[in-house]
C-alpha cells in the first residue's frame, strides 16, 4: 500500500450569486482506500451533491472551486495516455497520481467515466433516453478507446448481467425509459462499472427507488466493493450507511463535522449534529424512543451563523465559545469531530 | 433531496419565541419579477422610454405644436429647423413633429387595444377550455386551430374591407388576428397548472371550479401571458404600419407611421425627413417594446427558481 | 375522546382504473377496510402500489370505479353540491410535495386563512387571528406569516400546509407520504407534531408512507398493498411483528437498521424476490 486511493484536501466549492458567494462547500478533506466505502452523510443543502461532482468538475457554471487537491492514484494502463505525474516517489511503478482538481478538461475527460464511475439519484440524468443500452454502453467503451467494437459489445451484455439484469441479450436493446425504476438504477450501475474503474462516486443512488430495489443494488455496489473498488456514497439515510459503508463523513453547512468509522460512530456519535441526526432517525422496532428531532432548520449558506453553523440549532451550544471556528480535531481512536465539548468529553 | 437552499428561505424554522433576527420582508411573485426586470439595464431602459411614449401619446394635443390636419401652403416640404416646424414639413405643408407624435398616438392606441381585446379573448377561451377540459375544450380549440389556420393579413384586409377604415377596425382586425396563439397559451398554462398539487388541495378543501380557475390557476399563469403580450405589442405595432402600408391603415388625414413612411419614400431625395424620423421612431418604438417583452420574459422565467 | 370503534370512513370492495392508450391499470383492486374513529390507519407499500389513489379515494377527489367509499354512512359518490361541500369540510389532506400544494402567491397566513374562506367562516379579521393562532400550533413563527410559501424551508412549508388542514377542525386528516420529501431531521420535526396534534385534536388519520418505520411509529393498525391489493391488515404491534403474509415479511426484511442492535435478526428473512422489468 502507497497510500489512498483518493486523497481530498481543504476542497473548496463556491458558487457566484449575484453579489453574494455561497461557500457550498468549505474545505472538506477526506480519504478513500480502495475496497472501501466511505459514507458522505448530512442534510439537504449540506455540500454532499457538490464534494463529489466537484472531484470530476461536473459543476454548473456558476460554480467555481476555489481551492483544494484530489489526488487519484490510478493504475497505469496500456494505451491510456500520459497524466499529470505528480511526486514520482511516492508513486509506485503500477500507478501514477493526478489532482483530478487540477487535471486539464481534456485529460479529465479521460478519467472521468473510465478511472472514475459515477451513479446518481436519477439515472435518467446520466443515461441519454434516445439511445438503446447497447449504443450508450459500447458507445462509452470506445469513446474511452478500451476496446474494439465486437468486444465491446460482449463487455457490455456481460456488465449487465453482472448487475443482475436479466436476459441482458435482449435487454440491451432496450432504451432507458422502458427499463422500471430499479433496473435503470443498474443499467447505471453496469455502464459506470464497464471500464473497471478504480473509484466509483454514488450520488443518492437508492433514494429514489423502493426499500427492496434499494437493498438489491446495495447488495449489487457489496460486490462492486469487494473486487476492489473505492467507493464514495452520498446518503442521507444513516441506515444505508451502517449498510454499506466502512466509514462515514457527516457534513453540515459545507463543513465535515465528524468522520469516524461506520459503527463508531452510529454506536456512539461524538458531535451534537451526529446526535442529532440520529436522534432523528425513525427505524423499526423504536416506537418507544422519544422522537428527537433537532430544532430549525439548516442555515442558509450565504449567511452562515459565525463560527460552528450549527450553534444556532444545538442543545449544548455555549456562547461565544461555539462562535468560534471549529476545526476537526482527532479523538484518541482515530476519529475526528469538529466540536470543543465532544472533545472535552472524550 | 430536492431543495436547494436560497437566500430567499430566509424564514428559519426556530419556532416562535426564538431569537430570530428582523423578519424578511414578504416577496411574491410580483416584487420578484420587479427585482428581475430592474436589474436587466436594458429592459429597464426601454421600460422608461416606452412609458415616455405613452406619455407622449396621452398628452398628443398639448404636445404637438399643430393639428395633424392643419396644412400650411406656404411652407411645404420645408427641411429641418425651419421656424415652427421643428422636423420640417410635409407635401402638403403638415408640421411632420406633430403629426408623428399624433401617428405615435394612432400606433399605440391601436396596438393596445388590439392586444387588449386578443387578452381578453385568450383569456376566456383558454381558461375555459384548460380547466373545464372535455366536449367543451375540443370545440373552443377547434374553434381556435380553425383561426390559427386562417392566414391573419387575409383576415384584417377582410374586416377592414367590410367594417371601413376605422381604428376599431384596425384594433379588431389586429386584435382577432392575435388572440389565437394567446389562447392555446393560457390554455397550455391552466393545463400545466392544473397538475400541480394546489390544485388538488383546494379541491380538497372544498373549492369550486370556476374560484380554481380564477383565484388559483390564473394569477400564476399570468406572467408568462404577459410575457407574450408585451410581444404581441410591438407586432401589433408593425401590423398597424403594414395596413397602412397596404392602404388599409386608418383613414387620412388621421396620421399613422406606415402611411407616414410610405409617403415619404416618394420624395427620399427631395425630403428625407419625411421619412427618416418615422422611420426611426418607428424602429426604436418597437426595439424598446420587444426588449421590455425580452426583460418580462427573463423576469418572470422561474427556471433558475427553486421548485 | 370520541368513541373508538365507531367507523368514520368504510371502503367497500373499491376499485379504481384508469384507462388510457397503453390500457387500463387496475391502481386499486378491490380494497376494503374501514377507518375508526379516533385510530390512525397506516397504509405502506412500494410506489406505485396504489397507495395515493387511496387516498383521493378516501377524500372523495375520485370516484371509484367500482364499489364505494362511506364517510360517515354517506356514499362519496352520491353526494353532490351543498352537502358535499359540508362533508369537505370534515375531511382534510395533508400532501407529499408540501410547496406545491400551497397556493404560492398566498402568503403563509393567506394559505392557513383560505379554507375557512372558502367556507365562510368567520370575517377577514376573525380568520386572520385563526390562521395566525394555527401557525403558532404548528411552530410556524406569526412573524413570518405574511411571507410566501417559497420563501419558507421544505419542512416549514409542511407545517403551513398542516396547519391548512387543521384550519377547519377536520375529523379525517388524510397524510400522503407528508414527510417523503424531507430531511430526517425535519422528518422527525413533522412526526413530532403530527403526534402531537393528534392527540391534543383527537383527529382520525389514514397516514400513508413507504417508509415502514414511520408508519410504525403512527399507526394504531397498518394495511399493506401491493399492485393495488390489500395483502395485509393488522394492528401495528401484531404486523411488525408477527407479519404474515410474505410480502409484508419481504417489506420489514429490506428495512435497514440505524443503530445495528437489530442487523442479526434480518439474516433469517425471507430473500428480496428478483424485481421484473416494466
Ligand atoms: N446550481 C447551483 N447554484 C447555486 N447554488 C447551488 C447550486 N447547486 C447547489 N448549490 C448550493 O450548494 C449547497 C449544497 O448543495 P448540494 O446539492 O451539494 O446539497 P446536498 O447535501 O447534496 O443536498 P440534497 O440532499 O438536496 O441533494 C446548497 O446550499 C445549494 O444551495
Ligand atoms: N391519473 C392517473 N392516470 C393513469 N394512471 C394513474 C393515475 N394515477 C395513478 N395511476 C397509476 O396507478 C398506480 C398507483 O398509483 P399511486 O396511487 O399514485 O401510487 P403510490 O402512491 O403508491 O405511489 C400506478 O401504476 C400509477 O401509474
Ligand atoms: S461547537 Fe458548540 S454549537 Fe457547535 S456542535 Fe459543539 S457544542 Fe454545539
Ligand atoms: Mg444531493
Ligand atoms: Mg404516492
Amino acid at each position: 500500500m502507497t497510500g489512498p486511493l483518493l486523497s481530498v484536501r481543504d476542497l473548496r466549492t463556491h458558487f457566484v450569486r449575484g453579489k453574494e458567494t455561497l461557500r457550498a462547500v468549505q474545505g472538506v478533506s477526506f480519504d478513500v482506500e480502495p475496497g472501501r466505502a466511505l459514507a458522505i452523510v448530512g442534510e439537504s443543502g449540506s455540500g454532499k451533491t457538490v464534494t463529489a461532482r466537484s472531484l470530476l468538475r461536473l459543476l454548473p457554471r456558476t460554480a467555481r472551486i476555489a481551492n483544494g487537491q484530489a489526488i487519484l492514484r490510478v493504475p497505469k494502463r496500456a494505451g491510456a495516455s500520459g497524466g499529470h505525474r505528480r511526486g514520482s516517489g511516492s508513486a509506485s511503478d503500477a500507478h501514477r497520481e493526478v489532482d483530478l482538481l487540477a487535471l486539464p478538461e481534456r485529460e479529465l475527460r479521460r478519467v472521468r467515466g473510465r478511472e472514475v464511475g459515477m451513479v446518481f439519484q436519477n439515472a435518467m440524468e446520466a443515461m441519454n433516453p434516445t439511445l438503446t443500452l447497447e449504443r450508450q454502453l459500447t458507445e462509452h467503451l470506445l469513446w474511452h478507446g478500451i476496446c474494439g467494437k465486437t468486444e465491446a459489445r460482449e463487455r457490455a451484455v456481460r456488465a449487465l448481467g453482472d448487475v443482475g439484469i436479466p436476459e441482458p441479450e435482449r435487454r440491451i436493446r432496450t432504451y432507458p425509459f422502458q427499463l422500471s425504476g430499479g433496473m435503470r438504477q443498474r443499467a447505471m450501475i453496469a455502464m459506470a462499472m464497464l471500464t473497471e474503474p478504480a473509484l466509483l462516486i454514488a450520488d443518492e443512488p437508492t433514494t429514489a427507488v423502493d426499500v427492496t430495489v434499494q437493498r438489491q443494488i446495495l447488495d449489487l455496489l457489496v460486490e462492486v466493493k469487494n473486487r476492489g473498488t473505492g467507493i464514495v456514497m452520498i446518503t442521507h439515510d444513516l441506515g444505508v450507511a451502517r449498510y454499506f459503508c466502512d466509514d462515514v463523513v457527516v457534513m453540515y453547512a459545507g463543513r465535515v463535522v465528524e468522520r469516524a468509522p461506520t459503527t463508531a460512530l452510529l454506536d456512539e456519535p461524538q458531535h451534537p449534529y451526529s446526535v442529532g441526526l440520529l436522534g432523528s432517525s425513525v427505524e423499526l422496532g423504536d416506537r418507544a424512543r422519544p422522537l428527537l428531532p433537532i430544532p430549525g432548520s439548516p442555515p442558509d449558506l450565504a449567511r452562515l451563523p459565525s463560527g460552528c453553523a450549527f450553534h444556532p440549532r444545538c442543545g449544548r451550544a455555549e456562547l461565544p465559545r461555539c462562535q468560534t471556528d471549529q476545526d476537526l480535531v482527532t479523538l484518541t481512536d482515530g476519529r475526528e469531530t469538529a466540536c470543543w465539548k465532544a472533545v472535552a468529553d472524550a | 433531496m430536492g431543495t436547494i437552499a436560497t437566500s430567499e428561505t430566509l424564514a428559519t424554522d426556530l419556532g416562535a419565541g426564538s431569537p430570530v433576527a428582523d423578519a424578511p420582508r414578504p416577496r411574491g411573485q410580483w416584487a420578484r419579477a420587479w427585482d428581475r426586470f430592474r436589474s436587466n439595464r436594458l429592459a429597464f431602459v426601454s421600460l422608461i422610454f416606452c412609458g415616455l411614449l405613452v406619455l407622449l401619446a396621452l398628452a398628443a394635443p398639448w404636445v404637438a405644436t399643430h393639428h395633424y390636419a392643419e396644412t400650411d401652403y406656404n411652407a411645404r416640404l420645408t427641411p429641418i429647423g425651419t421656424p415652427g416646424h421643428l422636423l420640417g414639413t410635409d407635401l402638403l405643408g403638415r408640421d411632420v413633429a406633430s403629426r408623428l407624435i399624433y401617428g405615435l398616438r394612432t400606433a399605440l392606441f391601436v396596438a393596445f387595444g388590439a392586444e387588449l381585446t386578443a387578452l381578453v379573448l385568450a383569456l376566456l377561451i383558454g381558461l375555459v377550455a384548460g380547466y373545464r377540459g372535455g366536449r367543451i375544450e375540443q370545440v373552443l380549440m377547434g374553434f381556435t386551430d380553425v383561426m390559427y389556420a386562417f392566414p391573419s393579413y387575409l383576415f384584417a384586409v377582410v374586416l377592414v374591407t367590410v367594417l371601413g377604415r376605422s381604428l376599431f377596425a384596425l384594433i379588431l382586425a389586429i386584435g382577432i388576428a392575435s388572440w389565437v396563439t394567446q389562447a392555446r397559451l393560457v390554455r397550455a398554462q391552466v393545463l400545466a397548472l392544473k397538475q400541480r398539487d394546489y390544485v388538488e388541495a383546494a379541491r380538497a378543501m372544498g373549492a369550486r371550479g370556476p374560484t380554481i380557475a380564477v383565484k388559483y390557476i390564473l394569477p400564476n399563469a399570468i406572467g408568462p401571458i404577459l410575457v407574450t403580450t408585451s410581444f404581441a405589442i410591438p407586432a401589433a405595432i408593425a401590423a398597424e404600419a403594414g395596413l397602412a402600408l397596404l392602404g388599409l391603415g386608418v383613414q387620412p388625414p388621421t396620421p399613422s407611421w406606415g402611411a407616414m413612411i410610405t409617403d415619404g419614400m416618394k420624395y427620399l431625395l427631395a425630403a428625407p425627413h419625411m421619412m427618416v424620423f418615422p422611420a426611426v421612431l418607428f424602429a426604436l418604438t418597437l426595439l424598446a417594446f420587444t426588449w421590455v417583452g425580452d426583460g418580462l420574459r427573463d423576469a418572470f422565467d422561474a427556471s433558475g427558481e427553486q421548485r | 375522546m370520541p368513541d373508538a370503534g365507531e367507523v368514520l370512513v368504510r371502503a367497500e370492495s373499491v376499485s379504481k382504473v384508469f384507462s388510457s392508450r397503453a390500457g387500463d391499470v387496475r391502481a386499486v383492486d378491490e380494497l376494503s377496510f374501514e377507518i375508526m374513529r379516533g385510530e390512525t390507519l397506516g397504509l405502506v407499500g412500494e410506489s406505485g402500489s396504489g397507495k395515493s389513489t387511496v387516498a383521493r379515494l378516501v377524500m372523495g377527489l375520485q370516484p371509484p370505479t367500482e364499489g364505494r367509499v362511506l364517510f360517515d354512512g354517506a356514499d362519496l359518490a352520491s353526494v353532490r353540491g351543498r352537502e358535499m361541500r359540508a362533508l369537505r369540510r370534515r375531511m382534510q389532506m395533508v400532501f407529499q410535495n408540501p410547496y406545491g400544494s400551497l397556493l404560492p402567491h398566498y402568503t403563509a397566513a393567506a394559505n392557513v386563512a383560505e379554507p375557512l374562506r372558502l367556507h365562510k367562516i368567520g370575517d377577514q379579521d376573525s380568520r386572520r387571528k385563526e390562521a395566525l393562532r394555527l401557525l403558532d400550533m404548528v411552530g410556524v413563527n406569526p412573524r413570518f406569516a405574511d411571507l410566501y410559501p417559497r420563501q419558507f424551508s421544505g419542512g416549514q412549508q409542511q407545517r403551513i400546509a398542516i396547519a391548512r388542514a387543521l384550519a377547519l377542525n377536520p375529523d379525517l386528516l388524510v397524510c400522503d407520504e407528508p414527510t417523503s420529501a424531507l430531511d430526517v431531521s425535519i422528518q422527525a420535526q413533522i412526526l413530532k407534531l403530527l403526534v402531537d396534534l393528534r392527540e391534543s385534536l383527537g383527529l382520525t388519520c389514514l397516514f400513508i408512507s413507504h417508509n415502514l418505520a414511520v408508519v410504525e411509529r403512527l399507526a394504531t393498525r397498518v394495511a399493506v398493498m401491493n399492485h393495488g391489493q390489500l395483502v395485509e391488515l393488522a394492528p401495528a404491534e401484531q404486523l411488525f411483528h408477527t407479519p404474515q403474509h410474505s410480502y409484508t415479511q419481504t417489506l420489514l426484511a429490506a428495512v435497514l437498521p440505524v443503530r445495528g442492535a437489530k442487523a442479526a435478526t434480518l439474516v433469517d428473512a425471507p430473500p428480496v424476490p428478483e424485481e421484473e422489468v416494466t
